[in-house]
């Protein structure tokens, strides 16, 4: 049996290089690339022939539409639209990354800690510049909640301040992390269904069903961190631009 | 051709497709508040472990780097595990607060 981990293993497709800094195109950006363009034609054909009553597939796309602008205009409030492309882009990127990762022999780019911190530093990075650009040095208020007593400013600052630094780490290790521990367990539970069905075909069974209910979760799981990445992002905003 | 569940004349149709409308409407509403719900209990229970552990990992960086800046070998680095533990169970409280009260306004955080 290969080992769980082997399923995360980067290989090159195109040795690429600029200078000493390798660029290839692996399988990871291979599937960012399909990623992108299942995306894109999804989205494409769904607004196609955009009609008032829609049909399956503009009522598919239309759908996701919704759950990103009501999670927006929750969290984020009016002054949250500029930013609702951007965050209809990136849930939709990840979701559809975790599902099509969830295909036997495909590869899951989200279970790679430098793509989702890539993401997240980018959203840190960028969340940050907002909320300066907004409110000036004001924004730096976000580090001492409103009305404490200044005596507790040498504790609470440093507290604020770590609190806001584990923000990006939190967030891409939450996506990582998920991803990578259901399909180990999907991997080391299908190799105990092959392991036990070709000694008896009953105890076979039980791993299996396991494995059914597992991919059940898995699918659950990775629609839930899509949403749980886009909804932190649009709270992150938030702070940003309303400050506490 | 006389099927009373397809009736083809027009005359009613506005009030058929009224009613057609409700009939979703109401459906995908309760749908949504409920998926949405489960959603969010899940998401949000994923949410707390991770924070507490990333909590403590960032103070110990942070008190780490400020040691070997400072040379106050090893008690800022202690001082900061202990901060980042308070800064962890913050964020729990702060996601605990923010799923107990979901219909906030947008200018309290």
């Amino acid at each position: 049996m290969a080992s769980p981990l082997k399923q995360f293993t980067i290989e090159p497709i195109l040795d690429l290089s600029i200078g000493e800094t390798d660029i290839s195109f692996t399988n990871s950006s291979l599937w960012m690339v399909i990623t992108a363009l299942v995306l894109i034609i999804f989205v494409a054909v769904g607004t196609r022939r955009s009609s008032i009553v829609p049909g399956r597939w503009q009522s598919a796309v239309e759908y996701f539409y919704q759950v990103v602008a009501d999670m927006v205009r929750d969290n984020v409030g009016s002054g949250g639209r500029p930013y609702f492309p951007f965050i209809f882009a990136l849930f939709m990127f990840i979701l559809f990354g975790n599902l099509l990762g969830l295909i036997p022999g495909s590869f899951t780019f989200t279970s790679h800690l430098a793509v989702t911190f890539a993401m997240a530093a980018f959203i840190f990075i960028g969340v940050t510049l907002i909320g300066i650009f907004t409110h000036g040095l004001k924004f730096f208020s976000l580090f001492f909640p409103h009305g404490a007593p200044i005596v507790s400013a040498p504790v609470l600052i440093p507290i604020e301040i770590i609190s806001y630094f584990s923000r990006p780490i939190s967030l891409s290790v939450r996506l990582f992390a998920n991803m990578t521990v259901g399909h180990v367990l999907l991997k080391v539970i299908g190799g105990g269904v092959v392991a036990l069905g070709s000694f008896y075909i009953l105890p076979g069974i039980v791993p299996f069903m396991a494995l059914v209910a597992i991919t059940i979760l898995e699918v659950m799981i990775a629609v839930i961190q899509a949403y749980v990445f886009a909804i932190l992002t649009c709270v992150y905003l938030n702070d940003a631009l309303h400050l506490h | 051709m006389t099927d009373p569940n397809r009736p083809s004349s027009t005359s009613d149709l506005h009030q058929r497709v009224k009613a057609a409308q409700d009939r979703n409407l109401s459906a995908s509403k309760e749908k949504t508040s409920a998926s949405s719900h489960v959603g969010s209990g899940m998401g949000v229970g994923l949410r707390v472990g991770v924070d507490l552990v990333v909590g403590v990992g960032v103070g110990g960086v942070i008190g780490w780097g400020l040691d070997w800046w400072l040379g106050t070998k090893p008690y800022l680095l202690a001082l900061f595990i202990i901060f980042g533990f308070i800064a962890g169970l913050m964020n729990v409280i702060r996601t605990a607060k923010q799923a107990t009260n979901k219909p906030k306004s947008g200018s309290e955080g």
